[in-house]
């Protein structure tokens, strides 16, 4: 009787479970990185402070030093994994992501502009991500208006590849505007460029989450739209979706919660791939499981790195994006061979 | 007889190649010497031409032909041979139209490598220098050929892109990380931003032996891999020993890319570009090919480097990103003409 009701435990049924398993891991990594670097906590400690109880000592460092960055490794992981899943299901392609179709550099170009011309170290919270979306959103746009083609189907790779192209060309206008800028700058912008998680004021926090929330929910309202163009444009369009229409909005979404991502976090590179990989592996391919199990896993991601880099001597001082692309280019890798 | 000499029309045009070569080699020498007369100082032609064969060691525009221009000079030139013939035999041997050695990664393991030694080891001679840029660029290729080999089925030109561009992340992450932890990242950014303008003689007659020899190698083997370009079973069947010739071809590619990311830094699309122009004109010979190459790309990277110094003078460019800025549009153009079939990710 049982294996029976087992069986029936429908996919999205089981989506939902393995998400809660997943925010639960989530919470506890949380827990845990709070607890990691110079001053010890025990996670009883953590949960004290956190509530208003512990020291003076341990309340400065929690609030002051830890949650905020521990709280922007999990934003900037949500937003790229959530960004990833958009883009592989729109384009049908799992090698899709805001990182493989230059979508993050493109963000990244403008966040560099403002630095490189504008501001001395990025301190504008509201600015920074309206900026990244703008250069994403261009960029975006470039690589359809190149990697397309008038009368004929939509070829992801063809898209994948002119992103790496467009990535490298605005990785080479980058590099001439570091050249040129003083060596504060110069540091503060190669530091964001391997991803070190910058974005740590609760200003910046807050904003983010926001943006966060208000794309995030504007993503996931078009979970069903997404399934059915996942299947395929002239099922959805059998169906009666207006492909074009969503395809523009949930790409707009997806650069939007990239972006902002990028702006405070720098880059991930392959996060928004790895993320609805693992992701697709747990829950399946529903949109409305799969969007959130990716932003958590890549989450968790990010924190696992933040915590390797506060917690171990030889990686101390190196931004976490580093310690994400070292992981992830390996298993990267293998998805190429194996598919 | 008739039907070879048609073969050999089709196959690859030997006036076509001789009228390219002559051509090449005028626009280079014309390049070279609009490169040593100006600059962020212009140089009479008077004196350029007594700097090169009267010289005088108290002009000061002697001086800066001979000790500044010349050997930079003599590096673009190595570097765009080297680029151009590794990209065209890795084409060749990898039967992937998009392979370069610097989209392929293979730079940046040279480029790693280089920063590893510079950073640990700070006091090493430039020979020893090549060597650990060779084997950086060992690494890298290993790592690619891995992914080639070990995939499912044949792996497809733009898995490789996307392999190439895996590898170069995983490299220069690693590099950034040396970088940032040590502290150098103003003059490491000089580096990696590919330039050849700090060249002096002695990095010129340290590469040029080495150089000379890839340059050999690749001439020597570019019959074995025009038969190779016809097929496995095909060049099994005319004799060739396709595994010794593959070897070679790697070597040569790791050693030209190695020595042109030692003289300036990791340079990308310079070896994709020149073979696809080259095939437009000469054919599918690497016979004709490969010599082609060399020219064109030498005259590329010194055209490149020439405007890289004097459109902003007395300021430059770094050579690297304009020949990237050009690169990227070209880039686009030939995954854009690479036919569909070749696309079903």
């Amino acid at each position: 009787m049982n294996s029976i009701v087992k069986k029936r435990l429908s996919p999205l049924r089981k989506g939902v479970y393995v998400n809660a398993a997943l925010l639960f891991l989530l919470i506890a990594v949380f827990l845990v990185g709070c607890n990691v670097g110079q001053y010890r906590m025990s996670v009883g400690e953590v949960i004290s402070t956190l509530f208003g109880g512990g020291t003076d000592l341990g309340r400065v460092i929690l609030f002051e030093e830890r949650l905020p960055r521990i709280c922007l490794a999990v934003m900037v992981g949500l937003g790229m994994g959530m960004s990833g899943v958009v883009m592989q299901d729109l384009l049908h392609n799992d090698l899709a992501s805001p990182g493989t179709l230059g979508v993050s550099a493109g963000s990244g170009l403008f966040v560099t502009l403002y630095v490189a011309l504008i501001q001395g170290n990025g301190s504008s919270a509201v600015l920074m991500p309206i900026l990244a979306l703008f250069g994403g959103l261009l960029s975006a746009g470039l690589i359809f208006l190149f990697g397309t083609r008038r009368k004929q189907r939509l070829q992801p790779t063809r898209l994948i590849m002119t992103g790496v192209a467009m990535s490298s060309a605005y990785g080479a206008v980058s590099t001439f505007l570091m050249l040129i800028i003083d060596e504060s700058r110069l540091e503060f912008l190669q530091r964001w460029q391997s991803g070190e998680l910058w974005g740590t004021e609760w200003e910046y926090i807050v904003v983010f989450a926001v943006w966060l929330l208000l794309f995030g929910v504007m993503t996931y309202r078009q979970g069903r739209v997404l399934n059915v163009i996942n299947v395929g444009y002239d099922v959805a369009r059998g169906l009666g979706v207006n492909v074009g229409r969503q395809f523009l909005y949930l790409s707009v979404c997806a650069v939007a919660l990239a972006s902002a991502s990028v702006a405070f976090g720098g880059n991930f590179f392959f996060l928004g791939l790895i993320g609805p990989h693992i992701a697709r592996r747990l829950v399946g391919t529903d949109a409305r499981v799969l969007m959130p199990a990716s932003g958590i896993i890549a989450g968790i991601i990010v924190m696992l790195a933040d915590m390797l880099v506060q917690g171990l001597e030889f990686l101390a001082n190196i931004p976490a994006g580093i310690v994400v692309s070292v992981l992830s280019v390996p298993y990267f890798l293998y998805l190429l061979m194996r598919s | 007889m008739e039907r070879i000499d048609g073969q050999r029309k089709k196959f690859g045009n030997t006036k076509k190649f001789t009228v390219f070569m002559a051509v090449g080699a005028a626009a280079l020498v014309a390049m070279m010497f609009l490169f040593m007369r100006f600059g962020a100082e212009n140089v009479s032609s008077a004196d350029v031409w007594n700097a090169l064969f009267a010289f005088d060691g108290d002009n000061f525009n002697h001086i800066v032909v001979r000790d500044m221009r010349l050997p930079r000079l003599l590096a673009d030139i190595m570097v765009g041979v080297s680029l151009a013939l590794a990209g065209a035999v890795m084409q060749g041997n990898t039967k992937n139209p998009m392979a370069d050695s610097g989209i392929m990664g293979i730079s940046s393991g040279s480029i790693f490598a280089i920063v590893l030694v510079m950073t640990f080891l700070p006091g090493v001679s430039r020979l020893e220098r090549i060597a650990f840029s060779c084997a950086g660029a060992a690494v890298a290729t290993l790592l690619i050929y891995a992914v080639a080999l070990m995939g499912r089925r044949g792996i497809t030109a733009e898995r490789m892109v996307l392999s190439g561009m895996a590898i170069s992340t995983l490299f220069n992450s690693v590099t950034s990380a040396v970088v940032l932890k040590d502290g150098t990242s103003a003059l490491m950014l000089k580096y990696t931003a590919g330039s050849s303008a700090n060249t002096i003689w002695p990095d010129v007659y340290i590469a040029a032996p080495f150089f000379v020899a890839g340059l050999v190698v690749a001439l020597m083997i570019s019959r074995s891999l025009t038969v190779m370009n016809l097929g496995d079973d095909v060049s099994k069947g005319l004799g060739a020993n396709t595994k010794l010739i593959k070897l070679l071809c790697t070597v040569v590619v790791l050693v030209l890319s190695a020595i042109a990311v030692i003289i300036i830094g990791p340079v990308s699309y310079v070896g994709l570009m020149v073979p696809h122009i080259v095939r437009y004109f000469v054919g599918t010979d690497y016979r004709l090919i490969l010599p082609s190459c060399a020219v064109l790309g030498a005259v590329l990277v010194v055209f490149v480097d020439f405007l890289a110094r004097v459109l902003i003078a007395p300021l430059e460019f770094p050579v690297g990103i304009l020949i990237t800025i050009i690169g990227v549009p070209f880039f686009i153009f030939i995954s854009r003409r690479q036919k569909s079939d070749a696309f079903s990710g």
